[in-house]
């Protein structure tokens, strides 16, 4: 497509927002490119991408980025926007990604030992079920159910006072940042430092109990 | 909170909680299927992503920034059009400027964070005419095509697209063409030139392949004993010439490189056919027997894989964390070298030397002589024996070689021989020869 055509269409995609308008949007916001990120950086090692420092984890998380971005604007016609957001369609994006380079790196190194233990991935052979796997998305599974949350509540109750009501209002009560912020008189940004702290000393006192309560 | 709602919280908090103990248990599996959930349930998505973002450290700011640019570039790219669009002036732009010297002085500083030095790319990649023009004086125009010229060559070695060096972002080294490489040193220090070096290596053994499409195919034995005895029938003697003859006649083309550090050996399989590459920067015919003989061990392994990659790493003390796969190969050459004696020796060496590893240097010798076996084959499976102790005695076994030149000269001699370099165009030949000459700077 011709650079003024392009330019056209999206022009007019803003009179009448379509998915690649939609698309552009999301991805002109930093913060967006950042949560992006984020996946990225915690999903590459835990795939197994990568096994160095974390500057191997950024080069990769760079590679990807660029990856998930191309093809989703490659193929931005088959984004449905009345089915999900774009940060939803973007993550899912990510992990077909993710698990493909995998599956590459598994196919021209199976011997290498410390990819042994990884499975090998459902054959994405075409762009169609690359787009697929993640159109529809399963729904809730069943066997998990409405498990009780007492092991959650015995988590909680090893975190810091202030954490432990934050990480309620933020988990029991769905309170956002921004519903946050005014409950407890802070900006957003610092509300949201504070979901990431309290997270963080749930992710260590997890660390610490083994990880394996729900194992 | 009505009782639905408050189900769904449960329910949500339950999967929180299960996809933070999978992130900590690596469960890869538990953490898709999260995954799937959330993206069906705005709150859990937002949660899921307040995790990751808890996973942020100071040493990611620049990442972000770097990624922030880097979607820009690519919306302005996609918006204009589907081929780069440049937001910054690239090498092209800049030979087009008064000092043509900044756009070349540019090209190296892009080819340098990539892991390429200078002179690596002057001597071993680009045709010498190409480079001794490079590296005089040249007028904006001429430097625009010389520096078109040489980005094609560095291209087509590396798999980028055409023009992809002169975008505002450099390309990445792509490791996965070559298969995940298996270094056994300590690689942080110096990763691209490592990962650039590799993938040079294996341009330069895909070409050989070319080359060679015609060699005859055998079954590989894997007993040392069999390897051992067929080489002596066919040859008469055991020579490292001998040896490389007997490899190449099993349908293994062996290539010589000569370039410092990286790593000292590598084992391809590319489309069921198996590429030996040497690199051993000792100057002993005993080490190079070694490593060949290693390699063949590890041609020999998973006969029914088309692909894989093994790539040895390139300090002495690589083998203070072998892998079984490792450790199998270098028993493999040394009962091949040793006439299937290597651990009776090995006994024999430390009995002598009372168990102290001072005494081994002089001990060793005094064995071979003994056993009638060479000094430097015997000391190098000492150093490989000792290694699986953590004891790096490389270095001594370096001191008890014979100094030659030989075995090189013999691989890249039989190689020449061997291949039918017309078959390539002349980039591709340029790069083969080059990779050939003797060192950095001498052509053949």
């Amino acid at each position: 497509m011709e650079g003024s055509d392009m330019t056209r269409s999206i022009v007019e995609a803003e009179a009448q927002p379509s998915a690649v308008s939609i698309l552009y949007h999301h991805l002109e916001i930093p913060e967006n490119v950042e949560a992006l990120l984020d996946t990225l950086f915690v999903l590459i090692p835990q795939y197994g991408l990568v096994q160095g420092n974390r500057a191997a984890v950024q080069e990769m998380a760079d590679e990807l980025l660029g990856e998930v971005v191309k093809e989703v604007l490659m193929h931005s016609d088959r984004y449905d926007p009345s089915r999900s957001k774009p940060g939803t369609w973007l993550n899912g994006a990510a992990v077909i990604i993710i698990k493909r380079k995998r599956a590459e790196i598994i196919k021209l190194n199976k011997r290498e030992p410390s990819f042994a233990y990884l499975k090998l991935d459902q054959d994405i052979s075409s762009e169609n079920e690359f787009f697929d796997q993640f159109v529809d998305p399963t729904s809730v599974d069943p066997e998990l159910g409405v498990v009780a949350n007492e092991q959650f509540e015995s988590l909680l109750s090893l975190t810091s006072e202030s954490n432990r009501e934050l990480l309620r209002l933020y988990i029991v009560h769905d309170f956002d940042d921004t519903r946050l912020s005014l409950k407890l008189g802070i900006t957003k940004e610092a509300a949201r430092q504070r979901i990431s702290r309290a997270i963080r000393q749930l992710r260590t006192t997890l660390k610490e109990q083994g990880g394996e309560r729900n194992g | 909170m009505d009782s639905r709602k408050q189900t769904q919280n449960t329910l949500r908090s339950d999967l929180l909680y299960r996809y933070i103990s999978a992130l900590e248990r690596g469960d890869i599996d538990a953490i898709e299927a999260i995954l799937q959930k959330a993206a069906q349930d705005e709150i859990l998505e937002r949660m899921i992503a307040d995790v990751h973002r808890s996973y942020r450290s100071e040493e990611d700011a620049g990442a972000y920034a770097r990624g922030v640019n880097l979607v820009r570039q690519l919306l302005q790219q996609h918006q204009n059009t589907e081929h780069a669009v440049q937001l910054t002036p690239t090498i092209q732009e800049e030979a087009r400027l008064p000092n043509p010297t900044i756009a070349k002085n540019t090209l190296f500083k892009r080819l340098k964070e990539l892991g390429l030095d200078k002179d690596f790319v002057l001597n071993r990649l680009l045709p010498k005419p190409l480079a001794l023009k490079l590296q005089e004086p040249n007028d904006g125009e001429e430097a625009t095509q010389l520096i078109q010229r040489a980005s094609a060559v560095v291209e087509r070695v590396f798999k980028w697209e055409s023009g992809a060096l002169f975008r505002s972002r450099p390309p990445s080294l792509n490791m996965a063409t070559v298969g995940t490489t298996r270094f056994k040193r300590n690689i942080d220090s110096d990763i691209e030139h490592i990962s650039a070096y590799t993938l040079y290596a294996h341009h330069i053994a895909l070409l050989v392949l070319r080359t060679t499409a015609n060699l005859p195919r055998k079954p590989i034995p894997t007993d040392p004993d069999v390897v051992r005895r067929e080489i002596l029938a066919s040859y008469g003697t055991f020579t490292f010439e001998h040896v490389l003859r007997y490899v190449w006649s099993l349908g293994i083309p062996v290539l010589p490189l000569n370039d410092k550090g990286v790593f000292h050996g590598a084992c391809w399989r590319i489309g069921q056919r198996n590429i030996i590459v040497l690199k051993q920067r000792t100057m002993s015919d005993a080490r190079w027997l070694f490593d060949l003989l290693h390699e063949l061990c590890h041609a020999s392994q998973d006969p029914d894989k088309d692909e894989f990659a093994v790539i040895e790493g390139a300090d002495g003390a690589q083998g203070l964390q072998l892998a079984e796969e490792e450790k199998m190969a270098s028993q493999f050459a040394g009962n091949v070298i040793l006439d299937g004696r290597a651990e009776e020796l090995v006994k024999k060496c430390v009995q002598s030397a009372k168990g102290s590893v001072e005494r081994l240097k002089r001990v060793v010798p005094v064995v071979a002589s003994r056993e009638h076996i060479p000094t430097d084959a015997l000391a190098n499976y000492m150093a490989f024996r000792l290694s699986l102790q953590n004891l790096d005695w490389w270095g001594a076994a370096n001191n008890l070689q014979v100094p030659s030149t030989a075995a090189w000269r013999i691989t890249r001699d039989l190689l020449l021989t061997r291949a039918t370099i017309e078959v390539l165009d002349e980039v591709d030949r340029d790069l083969l020869l080059q990779a050939l000459s003797s060192s950095e700077g001498e052509s053949l």
